[in-house]
Formats: structure tokens, C-alpha cells, sequence
């Protein structure tokens, strides 16, 4: 007999009891660093809360089981769509999102076809080839894109760093409310189908290459918004948003976190805290360095513990094993 | 230009695929035949390239010791990413792995050799088989030792015993074993093995091209147009596809002008793959689920 009420039930088990502490400084945290007015605080919490937006949308990609290596092809577009518009066309602020998006949902309808097509080695292979396709074009182009110098937001949208910040807490809370709302509904229901049997869901009536391109859609558009917010905060961009670092980032946040999870991104983004805060301390000719600090805690968590960081807080049993 | 400066082009395309085709065959080996994604590959390549640049360069030790140094790097790394990273069957795991160590690879090169272009500065010695048309005297001796390479590869594979265990095990893990061979060794000399032709390429290419931290990825993406274009697995295939790989960039620089290159490259790529995903030059559609 369980007379408790469910709201006290963590209190009996002492990993989600410890979940919720932790959860609980944290959000005290996150309200404090805007008082001090520290802007370096407030710049890693920025790329802190924007990577957990990306984890998120890397985790709805997931969910069919789009093992999206070059992500950073969608949040590159992102951030192109609204610097080009802004710049080149002098359109407002919602023309460069919505050219951003319309951008990617058209990159994610094709390769929501080709992972419809393809499989394994040569999907990924596919994916590298587009993400190169559009790395090289927006190196080449430079008419348009500026080159590899690339260009710069005009000073007029120049704004605070604690709105940037407020902006950044709110994409990111928005993102894990819809990333919980997709889990529990029909689509999300589809979409887990889709990864785990799509033989069987194909068999019991699913339109698995429509679930595919949905999620596709979905992840990508998410990561454009992303992006689009990154212009307002870097205020010049380069092609470097496009480069497999950025990829490997988004990568490392939702795996080291946890796939399949709404907290994995949160946990995840605290090896970005660590890369913004090594990096703000050392001198810039070591900035090599902290990439091979995370590609090998990737290589390690993924070595030794596959299901993530966030699989410490539940019981054994609750959940599958993060399929990669 | 004339009917002479696109028949030079073509020519001298044709000498540098056969290095990318030799350095595609390596990683068609490693993806279709052993089932192990390596994205680490092109970082491999490039720290080959470091290697020979630091080696005789630098360095000055002789060029057979250095060949040497490389051979056995390349041997080592080899067989510690299949005793670490490769050593679990899943498909997942083992890209995410291997970016990472290419991204460790990349940014440990810049970290300790800077970005900045390194060169052997070989003055090239030039055959002219016609007042307008030349090819290079060390591509021309790249393009027989690849081919020359790849013919040995093939030997081996074919006529000594541990090759035919390396076949055998491609075929069927679990009969091979049943007859008697130890699968994972054999696994570990093959993969070994093709890092070596990995390390060669890397010395051939050095010769030919500057090197940057980046260039790896550069090459990586060529290994997979010519792989694609061949069919995952196919060695040979992939040896010709990569000269055809190589006449492509230059005619499109020399048509369409530079900065259409590497865009358009990569495109045909795509294309090639959701058009005919199993290759051009093969007829088996099976292979494209088999991964």
C-alpha cells in the first residue's frame, strides 16, 4: 500500500532525491549569475543553456534513430539565414529567422529522404558529404557569404548580455518542455517505433519515412532557431559555425548527458561550462587543447558508459540502455 | 585553352588518382570488408604526412629509416584504435570514437606544429612527351608504386595463407573460426595492415601536395567519393575510381574556374550516392543494407 502522495515519492529514493537537490542549486544558480552583472559569467551560462537547446534537438533527432553527425550544418544555416538577411537585404529580424528555417527545413527534408534510403556507413557518409557541400559553398561564395573572413551583424541589434541571457534560459527551457510534450504524444510514440523496429512499424501501418522526415524537420528547425540566436550573440559570424567542432560539441553534450533523456542535454552542457571556463582562462594558442580534452572524455563515456551521465539518476530498471 | 592543355590536365589528373585510389582502397578495405567505420582515417593520413615532413625534412634521417618509422607508427596506431575503440561491434560507438580521435589528432598537430603549410619544396623534374604536354616525373613514379602496391596487396590476399584468412574471416566470422583461425588476430593484421598502405599513401602525398592540420579531412571526403563511386569494398574498383576521381577536381577548376571545385565535388557525390548508392562501376545492389 502506498498511502504517500506521489509528489514526496523521491524522497524514499536517494539518487533522485540527490537528482533534485542538485536541480534545485542549479536553478538558484541560474537566477543569481544575472544579479552579479559578471558578463563572463554570463557568457558561458549563455553557450551553457544554447548547447542544451542543441542537445535537445540532437535528442528529437534521435528519436527515429537519425544519428546526426554534421549538426552543425543546421545551426550554421541558422546562423547564416538571419546574418545574410540582415545584412545583404537590410529584411527584419523575424525575415532572417524564418530564412533560416525555411533554409533548414528544406536541408532536413532531404536528408530525412536519403536516411529513408540509406542506412549505416551510408548515411553517415551522405551526411558528410552535404554538410561539406554547404561548408565549401559558404567559404566559396563570397559574395554572399563573405568568405572565409565571414560577416559581421550591423551594430544596430547589438543587445545587453543579460537579455541575450534571459533569451538563452527561455529557448532552453522551451526546448526541454517540447522535447517531454513530443516524447508523450502520438508522434513521439512514432517516432520511438521507428528506432527501435521499423520493419514492424512499417507492418503495422506507421509511414515510417514521414516519421523520419518529421523528426528530421523538427531537430533541424530547432537547431536553426539556435543558430539564429548565436548571430545576436557572436554579432560576426564566420564558416566556422559549419566545422565538425561545432558538430562534435552538440554530439558530446547529448551523449555524455544521455540520449533519450530530457536531463542528458542538462548534465551534458556542464563539459561545455568547463570548455568556456578553461578557455576563458587560458591563452588563446592553447585552444587546441581543450578540444582533445572533450573528444576524449566523448571517447571515454562512450567507451565505459554508453547510457550517459544521466543514467546515475535513475534505478537500473527504469529505462533502456542509450542505443547509439 | 587548346585540345593540349585539357589532354596535360587529364593526364596529370589521371597520375594523382592512382595515389587517392591507393588511399580510397585502404579505407574501402577497412569500411566494407573488416565492418569498421574509421573517420579517424583522414587525421591518420595527415599525421603521416607530418611524419615524413618532420622525418627527412627535419630531422634528415635517411628516407629508408624514415619509410620505416612511419610504417611501424602507422602499424601501432592501428592495432591500439582495434584494441580500444573498434573492438565493440557497434556501429555508433565506433564513429563517435574515431571522429573524437580525429579531432585529438587535428587539433594536437596544430597544437604542436601550427596551422601553417609545411612543404617538401621538391623541384619537380618534368616529362615532355609532346612541346605542350607534360606529365610530373614523380607523380608518373607515385601512380607505378601505388599500382605496384596495390598489385602486392592483391598477391597477398590471394596467394599466402594469413591473406586468405583475412578472406575467409571477411566471409564468414563464425566458420572461420570453426576451421581453425583466430578471428581476432587475423582481424588485427588486416587492419594493421591496411593502416600501412594508410602511412604509404600519407609519404606519396607528401611529396606531391602541402600539408595543413585540416588536409586529412580534405582527403577523407575524396576517400569517400572514390569508395562510393566504386562500391564499398571493392579494392580495385576503388583504385580506378579514385583516377577518375582525380581528373574530376582539375577539369572542373579548369572549366568552371576554382572556387566551383570543392562544391560541386561534393555534390556529385551526394548524387552519386542517392542515385546509385551500390556504385557505378558494380552491378551487385546488395551491398547497400549490408553495413
Amino acid at each position: 500500500m502506498n498511502l504517500q502522495p506521489k509528489a514526496l515519492a523521491f524522497v524514499r529514493e536517494p539518487r533522485k532525491l540527490i537528482g533534485a537537490i542538485l536541480l534545485l542549486s542549479a536553478v538558484i544558480l541560474i537566477l543569481y549569475i544575472p544579479v552579479t552583472k559578471n558578463r563572463r559569467l554570463m557568457t558561458i551560462g549563455i553557450m551553457a543553456f544554447m548547447y542544451i537547446a542543441l542537445g535537445e534537438s540532437w535528442n528529437i533527432g534521435a528519436m527515429t534513430g537519425l544519428f546526426s553527425i554534421a549538426h552543425s550544418a543546421f545551426f550554421g544555416l541558422g546562423v547564416y539565414g538571419i546574418t545574410i538577411t540582415l545584412t545583404r537585404f537590410q529584411g527584419p529580424v523575424i525575415a532572417g529567422i524564418l530564412a533560416g528555417l525555411i533554409l533548414n527545413i528544406i536541408l532536413a527534408v532531404i536528408i530525412g529522404g536519403i536516411s529513408s534510403k540509406l542506412s549505416g556507413l551510408y548515411f553517415t557518409m551522405a551526411l558528410i558529404g552535404l554538410s561539406a557541400t554547404i561548408y565549401s559553398l559558404s567559404v566559396q561564395w563570397v559574395s554572399l557569404t563573405g568568405g572565409s573572413s565571414g560577416i559581421s551583424m550591423p551594430r544596430a541589434y547589438l543587445l545587453p548580455k543579460r537579455t541575450l541571457y534571459f533569451i538563452a534560459l527561455g529557448i532552453a527551457v522551451l526546448s526541454m518542455i517540447f522535447y517531454v510534450f513530443l516524447r508523450r504524444s502520438k508522434a513521439g510514440t512514432c517516432f520511438v517505433t521507428t528506432r527501435e523496429n521499423p520493419s514492424l512499424a512499417a507492418a503495422l501501418g506507421s509511414n515510417v519515412p514521414f516519421w523520419r522526415i518529421l523528426s528530421t524537420v523538427l531537430s533541424a528547425s530547432m537547431a536553426g532557431l539556435c543558430g539564429s540566436f548565436y548571430a545576436f550573440h557572436l554579432m560576426s559570424n564566420n564558416s566556422e559555425v559549419f566545422s565538425g567542432a561545432y558538430s562534435l560539441k552538440i554530439m558530446m553534450v547529448s551523449i555524455v548527458g544521455g540520449i533519450n533523456s530530457v536531463w542528458g542535454p542538462v548534465l551534458g552542457c556542464l563539459l561545455i561550462i568547463m570548455d568556456e571556463y578553461i578557455r576563458g582562462s587560458m591563452p588563446s594558442g592553447l585552444a587546441p587543447l581543450s578540444v582533445v580534452i572533450y573528444a576524449l572524455i566523448l571517447i571515454l563515456m562512450a567507451l565505459v558508459k554508453p547510457a550517459g551521465l544521466a543514467s546515475f539518476f535513475e534505478k537500473p530498471g527504469d529505462r533502456h540502455a542509450a542505443k547509439n | 585553352m587548346g585540345v593540349t592543355a585539357y589532354i596535360s590536365i587529364i593526364l596529370n589528373g589521371m597520375l594523382t588518382g592512382g595515389v587517392y585510389g591507393l588511399f580510397s582502397s585502404a579505407f574501402t578495405f577497412q569500411a566494407g570488408a573488416l565492418n569498421f567505420a574509421n573517420f579517424s582515417y583522414g587525421a591518420f593520413i595527415m599525421l603521416s604526412m607530418y611524419l615524413t615532413y618532420y622525418t627527412i625534412a627535419v630531422w634528415h634521417l635517411p628516407v629508408a629509416a624514415a619509410v620505416a618509422l612511419i610504417l611501424l607508427i602507422n602499424a601501432a596506431f592501428g592495432i591500439l584504435l582495434r584494441k580500444t575503440v573498434l573492438k565493440t561491434g557497434n556501429f555508433g560507438t565506433q564513429i563517435l570514437c574515431t571522429m573524437g580521435i580525429s579531432m585529438i589528432v587535428i587539433n594536437g598537430v596544430s597544437f604542436f606544429c601550427s596551422s601553417y603549410p609545411r612543404d617538401l619544396a621538391i623541384l619537380e623534374k618534368r616529362l615532355f612527351l609532346h612541346p605542350e604536354i607534360s606529365i610530373g616525373l614523380i607523380q608518373l613514379g607515385c601512380f607505378g608504386l601505388a599500382a605496384a602496391i596495390l598489385l602486392g596487396f592483391h598477391l597477398f590476399l590471394t596467394k599466402t595463407w594469413q591473406g586468405i584468412a583475412i578472406r575467409a574471416v571477411v566471409q564468414n566470422r563464425e566458420i572461420a573460426a570453426v576451421f581453425g583461425i583466430n578471428t581476432s588476430h587475423i582481424l588485427d593484421l588486416a587492419f594493421s595492415l591496411s593502416c600501412c598502405l594508410i602511412g604509404v599513401s600519407g609519404i606519396m602525398l607528401m611529396v606531391m601536395f602541402p600539408v595543413t592540420p585540416v588536409f586529412g579531412d580534405y582527403l577523407q571526403n575524396l576517400a569517400f567519393i572514390v569508395c562510393i563511386s566504386a562500391g564499398l569494398g571493392n579494392m580495385w574498383g576503388a583504385f580506378f575510381s579514385g583516377i577518375f576521381i582525380g581528373v574530376v577536381p582539375s577539369l572542373i577548376m579548369a572549366i568552371l574556374g576554382a572556387r566551383f571545385q570543392d562544391p560541386l565535388l561534393y555534390l556529385l557525390f551526394v548524387l552519386i550516392l542517392l542515385i546509385r548508392p551500390y556504385g557505378i562501376f558494380t552491378k551487385n545492389k546488395n551491398v547497400v543494407r549490408a553495413f
